[in-house]
């Protein structure tokens, strides 16, 4: 009897410290907190405790709400029209570079030799030297053929060790200008930061965007090919960086994989 | 419902949802509907039309480049949009190209904006009293430093500069401030 006793004072004195976290919580809100209780606030609040992260909604909540002392004002039309604009550019974007056609007519022969490959009934053996020299001389034309349609197109694998088991691919169509990249694995980003990728060409570190993974962990990105300088050797790296993103980056090298 | 929470339109959490789902026709009545809060208090924190208009582009693009990052269990959309709103703002304020282009105003805070916007959705309305009512009980330089420390972003040690007050005394009166502000806002029994 007695340690339950025990163990529910305790309880009580951790609730009511948090109780007591939550003007802190509503100061920070407000960036009216010193360093030092800001310090300790935030790493409370790493620990991830249910009643504070309830005090974080209400203080977001109270000093969002200090948005609707300012009487609403009309913005003029032509503002709507620009985000709309905005909006269907982006959308059209999407229909023509969802899946680039120069990477959906590789990735098209890829899985068409792939299955022709597993499922195909084996060719009858030759029987002459002619059929056979026929039979190279055509796989070296497909060959030919599948390089040419490739040729414009450079790839980047990325992996690193902060990210254990993600996988990051990059495809560049320098034909296009464009470049596509999918991850899958990666881990949620901490709150309050961004993931960032960057395209290193020497000692350039060129921003291509920032990106927040899906619950399972995915994400994928368009660009433009920016003017790169010639025969750089390039790599692309993903940061973890504040939301909003860096134009140069601060934080660490998530992922990593040379460009070829 | 969490006091001090906006009281949530179920319309706000279907036109998020439909957002991340790609529905530009419920990014267009949400912007309908926001887009004169969002401009007021990018006018008041930018004080230019221009800077708050592109403001209002940006803060409506990110919910919808970005509606993944809406989480509905954080908050209701509403909270979202006003803080969004102003970190934005103070984003760009903050920003070298603001700095020099507005360099011999910041200091001189005459309000530009125009005239205010008479209407607007009741549950909006009914909201915007409420604040207006809480800010009311607090006492003139309170409400001012409250007002310097979300507007303008500023810290308390230059809030104390601002209004030439002693650092304890501006501490004091912006805590006590957001409490009774946290207070006021209440809207559960």
């Amino acid at each position: 009897m007695d340690s339950v006793l025990i163990h529910r004072a305790t309880w009580e004195i951790d609730r009511l410290k948090c109780s007591e976290r939550r003007d802190l919580i509503l100061f920070d809100a407000a960036g009216q907190l010193d360093p030092a209780e800001q310090a300790e606030l935030r790493a409370h609040l790493t620990t991830g405790c249910a009643e504070c992260a309830g005090y974080v909604a209400q203080a977001a909540a109270t000093m969002g709400l200090m948005g609707l002392s300012v009487p609403p004002q009309t913005p003029r039309p032509e503002a709507r029209d620009r985000l709309l604009n905005r909006v269907a550019r982006k959308s059209s974007d999407w229909e023509r570079f969802v899946i680039p056609s120069s990477i959906a007519a590789v990735l098209a022969v890829g899985l068409t030799l792939l299955v022709v490959w597993k499922f195909a009934k084996p060719p009858p053996e030759p029987t002459t030297d002619t059929q056979l020299m026929a039979i190279i001389s055509a796989q070296d034309a497909q060959i030919k053929k599948l390089q040419a349609s490739i040729d414009h197109m450079m790839f980047a694998s990325l992996q690193g060790d902060l990210q254990p088991g993600a996988q990051g691919r990059a495809f560049i169509d320098l034909k296009a200008g464009k470049w596509y990249f999918f991850t899958s694995g990666m881990k949620p980003q901490d709150p309050g930061k961004t993931y960032e990728l960057w395209l290193i060409a020497g000692d350039q570190k060129i921003p291509a965007g920032t990106f927040d993974v899906s619950t399972g962990g995915t994400a994928t990105l368009l660009g433009q090919v920016p003017a790169l300088p010639p025969n750089a050797k390039l790599q692309m790296c993903i940061t973890d960086e504040p939301a909003g993103g860096v134009p140069a980056p601060t934080g660490k090298a998530q992922m990593m994989g040379e460009v070829d | 419902m969490l006091a001090g929470s906006p009281s949530p339109s179920p319309d706000d959490f279907e036109l998020m949802r439909r957002i991340a789902d790609g529905d530009a026709g419920a990014l267009t009545k949400l912007y309908e509907k926001f887009s004169p809060t969002v401009f007021a208090i990018g006018l008041r924190i930018l004080r230019d039309r221009q800077e708050a208009e592109d403001l209002l582009i940006d803060v409506f693009w990110e919910m919808w480049d970005r509606a993944g990052r809406y989480d509905p269990t954080r908050g209701a959309p509403l909270t979202y949009i006003l803080n969004l709103s102003r970190s934005r703002a103070i984003d760009r304020r903050r920003s070298r190209a603001y700095q020099e282009r507005f360099r011999n105003e910041i200091e001189n805070p005459a309000s530009k904006s125009g005239e205010p916007d008479p209407a607007e959705e009741s549950d909006l309305a009914e909201q915007r009293q409420r604040v207006r009512q809480a800010l009311s009980c607090l006492d003139p330089v309170q409400r001012e430093a409250v007002e310097l420390a979300y507007f303008e972003a500023l810290s308390h040690t230059q809030i104390a500069e601002r209004l030439n007050k002693p650092l304890g005394t501006i501490k004091t009166y912006i805590r006590q401030g957001l409490i009774r502000l946290r207070d006021g806002f209440r809207t559960d029994p």
